[in-house]
């Protein structure tokens, strides 16, 4: 699947479970039915005498029963990594995400791996190869199948015993993340900016930025998030130089020990139809091709008892005339 | 000196002359003395005369009278008996130049309801799909204006064949009440009210149900606002999720509806730069009225869109209203209990 910008494709199984157990009542959430939320995103949790990253900890309220998944981009399995998730203690998992225990039903907690269907052959055979009994939920573009072990929990098997139908891709809550490249990162901060710009801040720092680009950026370790800033940061240096009209970058200095951002443009001051045509030229700067514009027809005067009058009277926003694409 | 109680006598008064004005704006400032902070920061200190009334305030722009009642802390109340284009450009250029004030965006449902029980005795229809749709489209604008008893059966029998092609924009109501009195309300889908009858209080009820039911939907479409919380020992919990319109027939020209959406211009208002993903086409936006954050997907006759940590509920609103009347007068949300708040039914 290409990916022009938006959620980086890697991110899809993750996206995928995540979408399982939150309803947007378009995509499927058959674990939301069920009663699993999403409780926590990248917990570390001590597992068989190390520990392990769990990317995604889902929780049954009801029932006192945990998923933990690791979603998978690609086809391998790392051995130890899979054995910490057979091993993964509930109460441990409980108190690493802050679970709030309301019902008192013995807690219990199962793996799965969450990967692309292509790669689920792969995936399965790692499992085998390193002992570790989990389930798999084999994500492509029409349908979620399960694989391997069943899930301890019958209520999620049985949401599973035939494939769950899907359409299109899930939402996408995480679109980025420290292994994506500072050109998928650049819509987002593009955004980040246009944002500061509407509020007519003179400029922004990478820092702020990146928090505002990445709102989750404080999830992951303080490694992979010091690689997000650098990416976000890269990704303002290369938005400025393709837009000098619009941003100026000004690197890190030993009096500013950080990068920042400053606004050429400042739309809220220019006069309706001016600030219109800023943020359309930072919108094409970034690639939004103009379409011819249409012709619209004005607004008639219309008639009726005195009151309604007076209100028709004054024309109403002139919403056709307050900014030209070229 | 102005009370609560002589405003009931100026609306009284405007019977005989210009009809009472109730313009309902939605205002981001935490408690009275923010409020009187901010009407001062707006319109001037010297133009903002603080009232008896400690919420209440006059105000006095070009020669026009406004009394603001900001009792609700969200929803502020602008009333005057001046001449409409005495106030209205004003309002319109401040609310556009700042991020803490905006319209109401009553949505279709909402103002065929504006007193529910009682049917409008004259009904402005307004769909203007020319921004969003092809020529091609099956109705491309379609404006209806009726009035009488039957007003609201006639333009049912027009939305039983052509739904996209129904948005109501303005209604008007004549409300009685045996104990309250009577009043002639006129409401438009910005939340303008004009009204002339003999009794305030009847009126302000009428302007408050309208407020309160679309108070639900906008906070309802908050309690649903992305927010991520940090876990104490690492890691990162979150609530919330988008919320998914539902068009009533594929969107006929994808690459048109995007652009026009995301021109900066208004009513919309949105910034962003669609970009095609396979089959749907994603948007990292801002919502240049209130400079937030949004996030929107779009696939063949469906609409997501997120909206993150301290976001409005009024981008919803407004993006409902705006849709139902450029585009589809017919969508629905898929959340069924905002699709309830929304067309103020049971979920």
């Amino acid at each position: 699947m290409a990916t022009l910008a938006g959620v980086d494709d890697r991110l899809l199984p993750l996206n995928a479970f995540i979408s399982l157990c939150t309803p947007d009542h378009l995509w499927p959430s058959p674990l939301a039915g069920v009663g699993y939320r999403i409780s926590g995103l990248e917990v570390p949790v001590a597992s068989g005498g190390g520990r392990v990253v769990v990317d995604a900890v889902a929780f049954r309220e009801d029932a006192n029963r945990l998923l933990a998944a690791e979603a998978k981009s690609g086809n391998n399995v790392d051995g130890d990594q899979a054995r910490r998730y057979v091993s993964l203690d509930a109460d441990e998992t409980v108190r690493a995400a802050s679970i709030t225990l309301t019902a008192t039903p013995d807690r219990s907690i199962q793996g799965v791996y969450v990967c692309f269907a292509e790669s689920a052959d792969r995936i399965s055979m790692g499992l085998e190869g390193a002992a570790a009994q989990l389930p798999i939920l084999a994500v492509s573009r029409d349908q979620i199948v399960h694989r391997g072990t069943a899930f301890s929990d019958a209520n999620v098997q049985a949401e599973f015993d035939s494939p769950v139908e899907t359409s299109g891709y899930p939402p996408r809550y995480i679109t980025v993340d420290p292994e994506s490249s500072a050109q998928e990162l650049e819509d987002l901060v593009r955004a980040a900016l246009v944002q500061e710009m509407s509020h007519s801040h003179p400029q922004v720092s990478v820092e702020v930025l990146a928090q505002h680009a990445i709102p989750y950026l404080s999830m992951y370790g303080a490694k992979a998030r010091g690689r997000l800033v650098e990416m976000v940061d890269a990704a303002a240096r290369r938005i400025c130089e393709s837009d000098p009209d619009s941003f100026v970058y000004g690197r890190r200095t030993e009096r500013r020990p950080y990068s920042v951002v400053e606004f050429r443009r400042q739309p809220e001051e220019a006069d309706r139809r001016g600030r219109t045509q800023m943020y359309q030229a930072v919108a094409r700067a970034a690639g939004r091709r103009p379409r011819p514009r249409r012709e619209i027809e004005g607004q008639e005067m219309l008639l009726f008892e005195e009151f309604i009058e007076e209100l028709e009277s004054t024309p109403e926003l002139s919403e056709d005339d307050d900014g030209v694409d070229e | 000196m102005t009370t609560r109680q002589e405003l009931g006598q100026r609306f009284r008064d405007s019977s005989a002359g210009s009809p009472w004005k109730t313009f309902v704006l939605e205002v981001h400032a935490a408690g009275q003395e923010q409020g009187d902070l901010l009407l001062r920061e707006v319109f001037g200190s010297d133009q903002v005369q603080s009232t008896e009334d400690a919420f209440m305030h006059a105000i006095r722009i070009e020669g026009a009278d406004i009394v603001v009642d900001h009792l609700d802390n969200r929803f502020w109340s602008f009333h005057s008996n001046a001449r409409v284009d005495q106030i209205l450009p004003l309002l319109k250029e401040t609310i556009e130049a700042r991020r803490d004030l905006d319209w109401m965006w009553i949505p279709s449902q909402h103002l065929r309801n504006v007193l529910p029980g009682s049917r409008a005795t004259w009904v402005k229809s307004d769909f203007r799909g020319k921004r969003l749709l092809p020529s091609q489209a099956r109705v491309q604008d379609l404006e209806v204006q009726l009035s009488g008893s039957a007003a609201d059966d006639v333009l049912a029998l027009i939305q039983g064949e052509y739904s996209e092609a129904i948005s109501f924009d303005r209604v008007a109501v004549n409300a009685m009440d045996r104990e309250m009195g009577s009043v002639q309300e006129g409401v438009s889908r910005q939340g303008r009210f004009v009204a002339r009858g003999d009794s305030f209080e009847f009126h302000q009820e009428l302007v408050s149900g309208v407020v309160g039911r679309y108070r639900q939907l906008v906070e309802m479409v908050e309690a649903r606002t992305i927010n991520w919380e940090p876990l104490d020992r690492g890691g990162m919990a979150f609530i919330g999720f988008p919320i998914v319109m539902q068009f009533s027939r594929p969107i006929p020209d994808r690459d048109l509806f995007a652009e026009q959406l995301f021109s900066c211009r208004e009513p919309f208002r949105l910034w962003g730069v669609p970009r095609d993903h396979d089959d749907q086409i994603e948007v990292e936006a801002v919502d240049l009225h209130v400079g937030q954050r949004v996030r929107f997907d779009i696939g063949s006759d469906w609409l997501r869109v997120y909206i993150f940590e301290g976001g409005c509920g009024n981008t919803v609103a407004r993006l409902i209203t705006n849709l139902q009347h450029y585009f589809d007068g017919a969508l629905r949300l898929l959340d069924p209990a905002l699709q309830a708040a929304l067309e103020l039914s049971e979920p």
